[in-house]
């Protein structure tokens, strides 16, 4: 079986109807539902120390080993809103993760005299921000939401920052009184201090790819983890929760599949980008609409292997040294 | 915390000891503060009022994930982390002497293997009635001309045990063993370090001498240039600077005027270090600045390159190498700082610079850090600056020079600096030619020496002579002894320009040195100098004791032979630039007087180097065992005497066959144990004979163990191979023996001792002697009774009961409970042969019972999960079938 949506040839245009593609959008989703979320056992002791000490979790380790996607499942699991997520960019300072005022308009407002003058609704608050406005009674913090700000009532709630190693060096140094605290300040509406209930304090993922960025002071403030690259047997089974349709350990394919992987992997082998788990899993949905058997081992098709290889090995580069190694993986079980 | 103390207490576990293991995780520089002590007892407490505080040893294991995200920071502490605390737990698990419950693993003893265990051992009860209804009326009277001297037992075993233990004593507090330790050291001559090669990859012995931090950079020094170097630098980024805006605005009569505001950025650093090879001690110096910089919190990324600037790797070799263009993406803002010798950047066909210097371009900020002094500098440093470099040079005073050009902008003048030689001319054209082997002419030495000792002035070139000393040349070593040793005028020899010059020699770089130059180097020294050079160095070596965790890491070397499994890991790990290494060896010497290119070892730390120290010094480190083998070799003697002679006797060497016999007997069933153990990694002591006053003169030897022992597989080896090679030594023994016994009438008043037949004595002594009549009978030669004695032991230590061996192999198979169950049935069997057959087996039933005393307490679990292999099944059914061929229903019987 081939792919058969775009063929390059004109005959095969369809003129009236649309063609019917696959659900691609909603089986990514489908892999990220946080009940299919499978963490490491001392990653779930991690979580509960952080819970229990109410410090933030720091998560580092390898793209791919579900660093993200914890703070959905924590919050899953808690019966909380999806976390309310921060995404950290070169420019990002601290202040950014509270709220963003949009000086601009207040100044170009304040230049052709609009009436509207309240500085509020310039104000827009950030994830931190909004996780500790939501930590108070909406009454009580009323005054301080701009229009259109849907509190929702008291609740607790899981922030997750992600990538914090992309900021700036004193991002997380700026950061760390107002975490330990859980307050800010909000200089543009007289330095009001708006602080979370003690009891609603929200709770803190943070993920970074390397912990090297960070200042110490920042590190001794944090729970850390490190997710440790999941072995064959957590993998196996990260797969059959995830995609369901290759069960059992011992099915041909996914052994085959496995080594190959684990082989891609190895610290010799010379790619620059060691594909991860999100990579394997889109490499084995892609074998199976290709219509690789369940059954049968792998190796028996090279053919299938390398046309599929491109959803496991992305850079231009790294393709040749994966086609080699693969050539030299096929012989060796041939062997 | 008095109330957590009340709870954890049961486990035995207090929080003063995680805390104190806390402790030791500090000193071993993890960063744990205060909050960090409270988080942990924090998480203790909570525990507690959850009632899930740790008692069981599964739970305690369990421990370690919730302590380590709050004690780590980085990966290598958790994984390390990880290994402390169970070494940490398993310490203080054997010093609190705990009982372990079961584990939590799951399950996967099959069932197969369970009923296959209750059909063998319904065999094993059959097979002992069959053997026991077939053999016992059918015992033939063995000769045994001399009555058996009953004195012996009762007047000497009380003398016996208080002599024993008072010698036991003795031993223990003031021993004779390190006389003769001492001794033995001198028969076995010196131990030297030399350096050979190998196209094979030895194995390695690590020992870690202990040197503190040398000051190489006034620490002062560098916290100033710290300071400077970390100060912030404005970047322009796209918000607004209100006030300026607002300012500007107003100045233009309210025309809005944006202006774009700053942020201060603490300034990066990406380093590029020049590393010919792996032992280049010019890298290592420049590794030196770059760490005193992080200490002091600037922020630097390093790389190494191999002379062509342009690849770059990290630490470790092994990844792909990253392009300038890589580095510019990684890296763009960063202050680009390049150690490198500056002819590496110049093109020695065209003189100019390499045209891809240009494309260092991409950072605006860059540096290059010459080794050279700016005295000898000359048209190349200038054609490099004129590409937009900084030069300056790779010393404390170049980075305050840095500091200049990155604070005012104007190119820094390098003032007037120490004046040093130019390098050697014979070194400048071809640096590796002097690496070679091969003696060059004597003329040439002579003259590269000369330039060696103009270049470097007579004080480095003492610490060059030093260095060449040591077989090897290391980082460490040239800095310890830079730092121990005195120059002229009682200097320290070790300061920042001379380690420079040092360090841009060719064999520094390329971390070798042939041995052509060591001799001329030593030879230069005078005899004071040597012998201070040697002290300083044994010194350093003697530090390997103190086991401290600062200081550095030596290799040596041992013999290449049977380490084919580290071969091959070393293979895959180190870049493999030829055949032919040279390695650091460790060799023994004896009479000779040791020659100047080797280091003799300090007798005090050769244990450290030998692989497995107690397996070479066997006796000699362990003193109650090694007197107690001697007592036993006496009794066994005099045991021996008595029955060669018929009475007690002081010609003991008439004992000797029976003596030699029954010792290596037991000897070799209880290195079975000791050997077996000591190769599943599990720490075991010599073995203990037990002597005594009675004919045989011995009781037996015990092998003591580390409990608990973790793994099935292990258990199931040391306790099986154990009486297989006793049973193989005593079989041999009746096979000589026998061959060596005489056949004599009977006649049936005489008294003596009849011994019982197991199935393979009698099968053995059939084959050997064929069937005898009647009225004949086999007069035992001393060497058959000791093997027929040594079966005897064999077969009794292979009863399923408690701590012996077949207790142990029937636990290790099914576990706590059904190894409890059948000890007492078999102790319930003993019993009933006690009365009904023999009566010796009463006692044997008794030891039985002392066997089953603090039985459970040696086990992690009631029931070990990892699966058996096939040869371990094997193991398993030799014993079986051992036990089977020695049973022996009536060991002997007094005929009067």
């Amino acid at each position: 079986m081939q792919y058969n949506y775009y063929t390059g040839k004109p005959e095969n245009r369809h003129p009236q109807d649309l063609a019917s593609l696959p659900r691609s959008r909603s089986r990514r989703a489908e892999h990220e539902d946080p009940a299919g979320y499978l963490p490491d056992p001392g990653l779930v002791d991690a979580v509960n120390v952080a819970l229990l000490l109410g410090q933030p979790l720091l998560l580092t380790g390898e793209p791919g080993t579900g660093k993200t996607q914890l703070a959905y499942s924590v919050a899953w699991e808690l019966g909380f809103d999806p976390p309310l997520k921060f995404e950290t960019k070169s420019t990002s300072t601290a202040r950014e993760l509270f709220y963003t005022y949009d000086t601009l308009s207040r100044f170009h407002a304040a230049q052709i005299g609009e009436r509207d003058r309240d500085s509020l609704n310039y104000l827009t608050y950030n994830a931190l921000g909004i996780a500790i406005l939501r930590a108070n009674e909406e009454a009580t913090v009323a005054q301080w939401l701009p229009e259109g700000f849907i509190h929702g009532g008291r609740r607790r709630s899981v922030v997750l920052i992600d990538e914090i190693d992309k900021a700036p060096r004193d991002f997380p140094n700026d950061l760390l009184n107002e975490v330990e605290g859980m307050y800010f300040k909000i200089s543009e509406l007289r330095n009001v201090k708006i602080e979370a209930e003690e009891i609603m304090r929200p709770i803190l993922i943070i993920t970074s790819n390397s912990e090297k960025h960070l200042p110490d002071a920042f590190l001794r403030r944090c729970i850390y983890y490190n997710i440790p690259f999941p072995n064959k047997d957590q993998l196996t089974e990260i797969i059959e929760t995830r995609i369901g349709r290759f069960t059992g350990h011992s099915n041909q394919l996914l052994i085959d599949a496995l080594d190959l992987f684990s082989t891609l992997r190895e610290p010799g082998s010379g790619l620059h980008k060691k594909p991860a788990t999100a990579e394997l899993l889109g490499w084995l949905i892609v074998l199976h609409e290709l219509g690789a058997d369940i059954d049968n081992l792998l190796r028996q098709k090279p053919e299938l292997i390398a046309n599929s290889l491109s959803t496991l090995v992305k850079t231009a580069e790294d393709q040749k040294q994966a086609h080699i190694i693969l050539k030299e993986w096929i012989q060796k079980k041939k062997s | 915390m008095d109330t957590e103390e009340k709870i954890i207490s049961p486990s035995s576990i207090k929080p003063d000891e995680l805390f104190k293991f806390l402790d030791e995780l500090r000193q071993a520089g993890y960063k744990i503060g205060t909050e960090q002590y409270i988080a942990v007892q924090d998480v203790l407490i909570a525990l507690a009022s959850q009632g899930r505080l740790p008692d069981t040893f599964q739970d305690l294991y369990q421990l370690r994930t919730w302590i380590a995200p709050i004690i780590c920071t980085s990966p290598e502490e958790q994984n390390t982390f990880y290994e402390r605390f169970d070494h940490w737990l398993n310490q203080s698990l054997s010093s609190a002497q705990k009982t372990f419950p079961p584990d939590n693993e799951p399950q996967t003893v099959t069932r197969g293997l369970k009923l296959w265990g209750w059909i063998v051992a319904g065999m094993v009860v059959l097979l002992a009635v069959v053997v026991f209804t077939l053999y016992s009326p059918s015992q033939l009277p063995v000769d045994q001309p001399p009555p058996f001297p009953t004195i012996s037992v009762d007047g000497w075993i009380m003398p016996g045990i208080i002599v024993i233990l008072a010698l036991l004593l003795v031993s223990e507090f003031w021993g004779p063993w390190q006389i003769l330790s001492r001794l033995w050291s001198i028969l076995r001559g010196q131990v030297i370090l030399k350096k050979r090669s190998s196209s094979e990859i030895p194995q390695f012995a690590h020992i870690s001498v202990r040197n503190k931090k040398e000051a190489i950079f006034q620490e002062s020094n560098f916290r100033k240039i710290s300071q400077k170097l970390g100060q912030r630098r404005e970047i322009e980024i796209n918000e607004l600077d209100i006030p300026a805006t607002v300012a500007i605005t107003s100045q233009k009569a309210g025309w809005f005027t944006p202006v774009y505001g700053s942020r201060k950025l603490v300034p990066e650093y990406l380093v590029l270090v020049d590393r010919t090879s792996f032992q280049d001690q010019q890298a290592c110096r420049a590794d030196e600045i770059i760490a005193q910089l992080t200490q002091n919190g600037i922020l630097v990324k390093r790389y190494y390159f191999n002379k062509d600037p342009r690849y770059c790797w990290n630490e470790d070799p092994k990844t792909p190498h990253l392009t300038l263009q890589d580095l510019k993406a990684h890296y763009p803002d960063h202050r680009l700082l390049i150690f490198s010798e500056s002819i590496n950047l110049i093109s020695p066909l065209t003189g100019r610079p390499y045209p891809w210097l240009e494309d260092f371009a991409l950072w605006s900020e860059r540096a290059i850090l010459t080794p050279a002094s700016p005295i000898n500098w000359g048209y190349q440093e200038q054609v490099i600056s004129d590409s937009g470099f900084l030069v300056v040079p790779a010393t404390t005073m170049g980075l305050t020079l840095l500091i200049e050009k990155v604070h005012s902008e104007n190119v820094p003048e390098v003032g007037v600096t120490m004046w040093w030689p130019d390098y050697p001319e014979l070194l400048k054209e071809q640096p590796t030619l002097w690496l070679e082997r091969d003696e060059p002419d004597p003329e040439i030495i002579y003259k590269l020496c000369s330039q060696l000792k103009y270049f470097l002035g007579s004080t480095a070139y003492y610490w060059l002579s030093a260095c060449a000393v040591y077989p090897m040349l290391h980082w460490g070593i040239t800095l310890y002894l830079g730092s121990h040793l005195k120059g002229d005028h009682n200097q320290e020899v070790l300061n920042e320009a001379r380690l420079l010059a040092l360090t841009r020699l060719p064999w520094f770089r390329y971390g070798k040195m042939p041995e052509w130059l060591r001799l001329k180097l030593i030879s230069d020294l005078s005899e004071t100098q040597e012998r201070t050079i040697r002290q300083v160095l044994e010194k350093l070596l003697l530090s390997a004791l103190e086991q401290s965790q600062e200081g550095f890491v030596l290799e040596i070397a041992q013999k290449p032979e049977d380490q084919k499994r580290l071969v091959r890991s070393f293979l895959d790990t180190e870049p493999e630039d030829s055949q032919l290494r040279d390695y650091v060896f460790l060799e023994f010497m004896s009479g000779r007087k040791p020659s100047k290119l080797v280091v003799t070892l300090p007798d005090a730390i050769r244990s450290l180097f030998f692989h497995d120290p107690q397996s070479r010094n066997l006796f000699l480190r362990r003193p109650v065992p090694l007197l107690l083998f001697i007592i036993t070799v006496f009794t066994t003697l005099w045991g021996g005497t008595i029955m060669e002679v018929g009475h007690p006797s002081f010609s003991l060497w008439k004992g000797l066959p029976f003596a030699f016999t029954i010792l290596l007997i037991l000897a070799a069933h209880a290195l079975g144990h000791y050997i077996t153990a000591r190769m599943e990694g599990i720490q075991a002591d010599p073995p203990y004979f037990v002597p005594n006053f009675s004919l045989s003169g011995i009781s037996g030897a015990y092998t003591k163990m580390q409990w608990p022992i973790l793994k099935r597989k292990a258990l199931l080896k040391i306790f099986t191979i154990g009486p297989i090679s006793g049973f193989c030594v005593s079989w041999l023994m009746i096979i000589i023996g026998l061959y060596m016994s005489k056949t004599i009438a009977i006649s049936t008043n005489e008294g003596g001792i009849s011994l019982g037949r197991s199935l393979i004595f009698f099968i053995t002594s059939r084959l050997i002697i064929g069937h005898l009549p009647d009225s004949y009978d086999i007069l035992l030669h001393p060497v058959a009774f000791a093997g027929w004695l040594g079966i005897i032991y064999n077969c009794n230590h292979l009863l399923p009961i408690g701590k012996m061996d077949g207790g142990r192999i029937v636990y290790a198979l099914w576990g706590y409970r059904t190894a409890r169950k059948v000890s007492f049935i078999s102790i319930g069997v003993l019993i009933a042969l006690g009365i009904f057959s023999w009566t010796g087996w009463i006692s044997m039933a008794i030891f039985g019972i002392i066997c089953m005393v603090g039985f459970r307490e040696q086990y992690a679990s009631d029931n070990y999960t990892d699966s058996l292999e096939k040869s371990t099944l094997y193991l398993i059914g030799a014993a079986l079938i051992i036990f089977i061929l020695t049973f022996t229903p009536k060991p002997f019987t007094l005929n009067f």
